[in-house]
């Protein structure tokens, strides 16, 4: 066994994931290598040493600054409604939902027609519905110029049936 | 009011053994109690690990606020499907390679430091020497290799949850992990001689 292989199975020794057969294999190696029998020395005092690590507590102080920091995050959003609106069923039904609408407005646009039609005047349609024809709306208009003449009234800005311009 | 007076006196806390899923619930509701209890639980952990990583103690003590921050904003998040412990290192781990990115690894005292005077020196100074050295050959260590030493060595998380924490393949730990060591031990002698101790 080469040491290069040798020390990546005492790394695995170290973490207890080593099996039998190999642990077997790498007892013999060691039992010749007299580099590897320090770096395993020396993988095992390190671990000791880091494990020796003085630890710190935190002050109470921590405590306080941090339930007056959460107290404020959670006047900022009810948690309720954050639970809710954060819910990942809820994101994912809401984004179904969303590109659903976008599809049915896309599809709407596209299916519409792309001219609209004149707008016609309310007296014309109708007409057009009764069948009556052009020729019908100017006996209409003469007779009612007609009759405007012989009362005197003044032009025909001021009466209810539309002006010529808007016929066709 | 009953928040306050949980998250103050640790010693309430001490004598409520509530499960970790029934305060993971109770917090759901936004209960700050239960909440104020799974931060007693954890923080010193949480905030060894900013330490060590960091080596600066303000920079620590930040890392391990904006992680309680993050958890309790995001717990609706949290699926319950890994260790609540896991989910906080994770957090936490993201928010030291955030810093570290920003700034150099700081040792946590300057060359001239003097201890005040009712430290016992002579007791503690074995073991903070040892912390600077294990500071200084850290510190050396690039931002990959230093994580998994720390979290396996020093926080003795299983391969698992490191996979979990940092988000990679197992076989990849395994190498870094194997890469970590020998780089460590590699430093240590240049730096103080041959033996580790």
């Amino acid at each position: 066994m080469r040491c290069e292989k040798a020390q990546r199975l005492i790394s695995l020794w170290l973490d207890g994931t080593l099996g039998n057969e190999d642990e077997r294999a790498l007892l013999a190696h060691i039992e010749n290598c007299r580099h590897c029998r320090r770096v395993w020395r020396d993988w095992e005092q390190m671990r000791s040493v880091l494990r020796s690590y003085p630890s710190v507590t935190l002050s109470p102080e921590f405590d306080r600054k941090l339930l007056s920091r959460l107290k404020a995050q959670k006047a900022t959003v009810p948690p309720l409604a954050s639970h809710w609106l954060s819910h990942p069923a809820f994101r994912l039904v809401s984004s179904a939902m969303c590109g659903l609408l976008v599809m049915a407005l896309t599809l709407l646009m596209l299916m519409s027609p792309t001219e609209k039609p004149t707008p016609q005047p309310e007296w014309f349609s109708h007409w057009q519905w009764h069948g009556l024809g052009r020729e019908v709306v100017q006996w209409l208009e003469e007779i009612e110029g007609r009759e405007r003449r012989w009362q005197g009234a003044p032009s025909s800005s001021s009466s209810h049936l539309p002006s010529r311009s808007f016929r066709c | 009011m009953r928040a306050e007076t949980i998250a103050v006196s640790s010693t309430t806390i001490l004598f409520c053994e509530a499960s970790e899923s029934e305060l993971l619930a109770r917090c759901r509701t936004g209960d700050l109690e239960a909440f104020a209890q799974l931060v007693q639980r954890y923080r010193d952990r949480i905030f060894n690990l900013a330490l060590q990583l960091l080596g600066n103690r303000d920079d620590a003590e930040d890392v391990a606020q904006e992680t309680f921050l993050q958890a309790f904003e995001h717990l609706s998040e949290f699926r319950g499907d890994a260790q609540m412990l896991t989910w906080l290192y994770r957090i936490a781990v993201n928010a030291c390679k955030m810093r570290m990115r920003q700034r150099k690894f700081v040792e946590p005292l300057p060359e001239d430091f003097e201890p005040a005077e009712e430290i016992d020196w002579g007791a503690i100074e074995e073991r903070w020497l040892l912390k600077r050295r294990i500071d200084a050959v850290l510190a050396k260590l690039s931002e990959p290799l230093r994580l998994v030493l720390v979290l396996r060595e020093m926080h003795e998380l299983s391969y698992d949850e490191i996979a979990s924490v940092l988000g990679i393949p197992v076989g990849t730990l395994r190498s870094r992990l194997f890469e970590a060591r020998r780089k460590f031990a590699q430093i240590w002698r240049e730096m103080f001689g041959d033996e580790i101790r």
